[in-house]
């Protein structure tokens, strides 16, 4: 083994892939502003959504989730890719989640437009399933907090929070 | 037309109101303005796909995340833009409702995409420049090579055709009978001599335009000394560290070879030991001014024949130069030249 492979270096794929899409965020941010970046990343969290979306209705052996059934994914999605979401209360209007680690790790910190990919891909996999969502982010590790609070509320309302980012599915007789 | 609709006229970027088919419903003024610009027909009731350059299973997975979001969604989209060239355009798509129907708003950052155009042909044009001035150059290096070449092969043939004239005067020198022709073969002889050695140290240096002062000094002297047969007449150089252009080296060597012949022939009739100075200096005009001076301690010119060929070549040659000839007799003959030299320099 060489000196280099044997040094107590923090480096491994994982890490440096998050620390990639963190510093790319941080770039984005800083030439074309937070909401500029979190335009870019929305795009880029719905193609993941759409992804996500077809991996587990495939592996699910179903062509529509269910409330409960996407209350479950979006907590199983997070786990596997090492964030802790959890189910805080759910009912036929909203899912309100909670979260205690972020799959960026501590790299999402000061990073708030990252937290669109969390948006994108709740919000296209619940409106996909359930016709409507609008996301709305209460807390973000991100932003300071200790955990995140996200809620996914599925009924329109006439008059949402200004901040929160509402996802259109298909019309009932197409899900 | 809804009011709704119109308030999409209040902003300045094209925008357009596509329905769930992806068929224009609404375009803006400013959208309006765009097409017709473009040469393209009016775009109300055309499917967006027939309006853009973008290839369908391009478009349509666009418009389809557009119709998905609340919030506007970045995008680009490729038109025949002004003068029928392409122009890739920034766009941002998000769903809207108006009178409870969903429809596609589309909004085209044209001034961006104008901008962005603007500065990569402002771009492409001064690289073009660039690359063309680099181009020049290299020719201009490649002539300014080539004629450093030439003139080298130049000072070299000239200091080639010296020698030879040297040799042949050296020839003619000594097979003349008469005294008199040869001592001015003679003369002739060393002058040619004079600017040999300029012409040799020209050539054996880089630059072809200068000498080194002192350096030049030495090897003058040295020469006219050997000529002479006038071993224990000394003679010092001193220079100031200085470098002269080749014009002017060949009117100090041939100023010097003048004023020494004559020194080495009529200071010293009774004497075999003397001394003479040459000195040449950089006054402080900051203009190239030169002070070349030539001092023995001999018995002074007056007293001698010296009104001869090599004085008034002296005083024609200084006098073409623009410079000032001056004599000094006091306990010996003291000869000033001033003349300027734009290009002498210290070192």
């Amino acid at each position: 083994m060489t000196e280099a492979a044997e040094a107590a270096v923090d480096l491994d794929r994982d890490g440096f892939v998050r620390q990639l899409v963190s510093q790319l965020a941080a770039t984005l941010e800083d030439v074309v502003g937070l909401e500029g970046a979190a335009g870019y990343i929305s795009v880029v969290g719905a193609a993941m959504g759409r992804d996500i979306d077809a991996r587990y209705k495939l592996a699910l052996g179903t062509d529509r989730l269910d409330r409960r059934q996407v209350a479950d994914v979006l907590v199983d999605l997070k786990r596997r890719i090492h964030g802790d979401f959890y189910v805080v209360e759910e009912d036929e209007i909203r899912i309100v989640f909670g979260n205690r680690a972020c799959p960026f790790g501590d790299r999402v910190v000061g990073r708030p437009s990252l937290c669109m990919m969390t948006s994108n891909v709740f919000g296209y996999i619940a409106a996909e399933n359930q016709g409507y969502a609008r996301i709305e982010l209460t807390e973000t590790i991100a932003r300071g907090h200790a955990g995140c609070r996200v809620v996914v509320h599925l009924v329109p309302e006439d008059d949402p929070d200004p901040d929160a980012r509402e996802y259109f599915g298909p019309p009932a007789d197409e899900r | 037309m809804s009011d709704d609709v119109r308030l999409l006229d209040a902003l300045d970027e094209p925008a357009l109101l596509l329905t769930a088919a992806g068929l224009v419903h609404h375009a803006n003024a400013a959208a309006r303005r765009f097409f017709r610009d473009s040469g393209v027909a009016p775009p109300e009731g055309r499917p967006l796909a027939s309006l853009v350059l973008t290839p369908p299973d391009r478009l349509q997975p666009m418009l389809d995340g557009f119709a998905r979001s609340g919030r506007p969604l970045v995008g680009s989209v490729e038109f025949r833009g002004p003068q029928d060239a392409p122009l890739t355009c920034p766009v941002r798509g998000c769903r809207v409702t108006l009178r409870a129907t969903p429809w596609l708003l589309l909004r085209l950052q044209v001034a961006e995409a104008m901008r962005f155009r603007a500065l990569t042909e402002t771009t492409v044009r001064l690289n073009a420049e660039l690359a063309e001035n680099k181009r020049i150059r290299r020719r201009l290096e490649a002539a300014l090579a080539e004629k450093e070449v030439l003139l080298r092969e130049l000072n070299h043939r000239v200091k080639n055709n010296l020698q030879i004239l040297q040799g042949i005067l050296g020839l003619s020198e000594r097979s003349a009978t008469d005294d008199r022709v040869r001592l001015s073969l003679a003369a002739v002889r060393q002058r040619v001599e004079a600017m040999g050695v300029v012409q040799r140290l020209l050539y054996h240096r880089g630059d072809v335009t200068r000498l080194d002062g002192p350096e030049f000094l030495e090897n003058l002297v040295g020469g006219a000394v050997n000529a002479f047969g006038r071993p224990h007449i000394t003679i010092d150089t001193a220079s100031e560290p200085v470098e002269i252009s080749a014009q002017a080296a060949f009117l100090i060597g041939l100023v010097v070879n003048e004023l020494l012949v004559n020194a080495l022939k009529y200071a010293f009739p009774d004497r075999t030991t003397g001394r003479i100075a040459v000195r040449l200096a950089l006054l402080a005009d900051g203009r190239g001014l030169l002070r070349l001076q030539v001092e023995d301690d001999g018995i002074g010119l007056k007293s001698s024949p010296a009104t001869g060929t090599g004085l008034v070549l002296v005083r024609r040659l200084v006098g073409a130069a623009g410079g000032t000839f001056e004599m000094h007799v006091d306990g010996g003959t003291r000869c000033t030249v001033v003349f300027r030299d734009p290009s002498a320099v210290a070192k």
